[in-house]
């Protein structure tokens, strides 16, 4: 019998080898547990099964058995009645999903890699320096998309911790050197529909306005984007199925040749497995201290 | 000449009728334009039990693992008098389904995959396995108060059954794709790939006026996995009735069997032409 790839999502060494080829974009789905992280990734792989998502056709995927168990809880073919989508478990530690796409306008083929991790390392570096240093990989990547829950930036009672979580860890990061002015780091609002009558630009962009009025403290330390989507609106809400994903596809994949410029390779001083993933998965950028054991 | 034509397709796409409906046109030469077969050479049991089938209007016996085999032929074309054997190991659909459930594949179906020259793949109009949203699906029922979006991890309490995932109840058309993948990815050449929509009679009174347009729309992913790929694929859509109605669809069937041969009853569509002629796939695919 001849093994065949498994078509599950990476680990570090199967993403280190599709970003050797050189034309690959990293993106981190960052944010806390139930943020809409695991939505985002499957409305991503969803998307192109109905069409080509505006000038990016669907090229090659690594990772389809990965990507369709992620999108089968929201699919009628698994006989429930409401949308949900699997955790992402704290133990499976990063993991990466692939997707190549072809733009037809600037005849491009990019490498997509996902990177996706529980949102438990996210809650936990919030209150912890040493699991913030769980988070070193976000270091080697082009986006770090950091998600905010639309649904409970509607909810009053909920509102404020949101706000207040992500500022810590925003802080948390920068303190850590994880992300710094060169990174490119996206605030998205999820669930959108939540928050707008209607996906009207006026209505979105005011939204979006005041989301990053609340984030206006980083304007020294960080070069913050602010975007809005609803992977999955509510049922009876006038949003189209994947509002936003397209945009935040273009911005991904614009970024192909203006990469932003990097330091020298950044040493990695712990022993642990988790911190030293960088180290395997883009050695230009990242060495370990004493070299690899 | 030797060529091999690797057929691929999942359960129940429409190979086995469409290898019945060949055999019936090549031995009858009921068609003057088709391929015809030079010699009959070896045993063709397999091949007149489903040409008796279909002749008769019966459905056709799927092949299943147990009873893959692979067929012979000697063509001839008869306009440039062009001889050829063809090689078409007919694999079960079971077959490609379990490459992508077990990722493994015999060392067989590797050698069949690399001898071969071009593919026929299968794809049938009621796929097994659509990509139906949830959401999607909710937007033509009535309103139930539910609140759709569900947290992850989390079981509403209108949910009437648990999701299991299990890889087979994957989206057909990615694990058709994803087999795509793996097959070009072991050829490592550039091949002609001729895409089949069997049974196009039963999209007749569909907005889609042709396959091109089929596969495009309700085939998406297959689409611009071929069309992305220039450097692996050279690809062309093909739309066939093999059997030329519905079983179940009495008057049609009456009306098929008013015709002076059994080989008019299929239809054949591509690039906007239409012919009885169910050997233009074949003849596309051995050109190259």
């Amino acid at each position: 019998m001849v093994s065949l790839r498994k078509g599950t999502a990476l680990d570090a060494a199967g993403a280190y080898a599709i970003c050797r080829s050189g034309d690959a974009i990293t993106i981190a789905i960052a944010g806390p547990v139930k943020s809409g992280k695991t939505t985002l990734i499957s409305s991503i792989h969803q998307g192109f099964l109905f069409s080509p998502v505006r000038e990016l056709k669907f090229k090659r995927s690594h990772t389809m058995v990965g990507f369709e168990e992620k999108c089968f809880n929201s699919r009628v073919e698994s006989g429930a009645d409401t949308p949900s989508t699997p955790r992402t478990s704290y133990s499976a530690g990063v993991e990466y999903y692939h997707l190549r796409v072809k733009d037809s306008k600037t005849s491009s083929s990019p490498h997509l890699v996902l990177l996706d991790m529980s949102g438990e390392y996210f809650d936990r570096a919030i209150n912890s320096r040493q699991d913030a240093l769980h988070l070193q990989c976000l270091r080697a990547v082009d986006f770090v998309s950091f998600l905010l829950d639309g649904a409970k930036l509607a909810d009053a009672t909920t509102m404020q911790k949101v706000y207040s979580d992500a500022t810590l860890l925003l802080r948390r990061l920068l303190e850590e050197k994880i992300i710094s002015r060169d990174s490119r780091v996206q605030m998205l609002v999820t669930k959108v529909d939540m928050l707008c009558k209607e996906p009207k630009t006026s209505e979105v962009e005011k939204v979006v306005g005041e989301v990053a009025r609340r984030f206006e403290r980083f304007g020294d330390q960080l070069h913050l984007e602010f975007h809005a989507v609803a992977a999955s609106p509510a049922v009876g809400r006038p949003f189209p199925q994947r509002f936003g994903i397209p945009d935040l596809l273009r911005i991904w994949t614009e970024n192909e040749k203006k990469a932003a410029t990097r330091p020298g390779p950044l040493l990695i001083r712990s022993s642990r497995l988790i911190d030293r993933l960088p180290a395997v998965w883009l050695r230009d950028k990242y060495a370990l201290v004493g070299g690899e054991k | 000449m030797n060529r091999q034509i690797l057929v691929v397709g999942l359960p129940s796409a429409g190979k086995a009728t469409f290898l019945a409906a060949l055999w019936h046109v090549l031995h009858s030469e009921e068609i003057p334009e088709a391929l015809r077969l030079s010699s009959l050479s070896g045993d063709a049991e397999y091949l007149n039990a489903i040409k008796d089938e279909w002749i008769q209007y019966a459905p056709v016996t799927r092949t299943s693992q147990q009873s893959e085999r692979t067929i012979q032929m000697s063509l001839l074309d008869p306009v440039s008098k062009a001889q050829c054997e063809l090689t078409i190991p007919d694999l079960s659909g079971e077959t490609y389904r379990h490459q992508w459930t077990d990722r493994l594949w015999t060392d067989a179906f590797e050698k069949l995959a690399k001898d071969a020259s071009s593919l026929l793949v299968f794809v049938h109009p009621n796929q097994l396995i659509e990509p139906i949203e949830i959401a999607e699906a909710k937007k033509y029922l009535p309103e139930d108060g539910n609140d759709p979006h569900g947290e992850p991890g989390q079981q509403s309490a209108s949910v009437a059954v648990e999701p299991v995932w299990e890889p087979e109840r994957a989206a057909s058309i990615v694990q058709l794709v994803d087999v795509l993948q793996m097959i070009s990815e072991t050829l490592g050449r550039k091949f002609r790939v001729a895409i089949v929509v069997s049974a196009w009679d039963l999209l007749k009174d569909t907005k889609y006026k042709t396959p091109e347009q089929y596969i495009e729309d309700k085939g998406s992913l297959l689409h611009q996995f071929l069309e992305t790929n220039p450097e692996l694929f050279d690809f062309k859509i093909f739309g066939i009735s093999a059997i030329g109605c519905s079983l179940d669809d009495a008057d049609a069937k009456r009306d098929l069997q008013k015709k002076e041969s059994a080989s008019e009853r299929i239809k054949v569509v591509s690039g906007g032409s239409s012919t009885h002629d169910i050997t233009a796939p074949l003849k596309w695919l051995l050109e190259w």
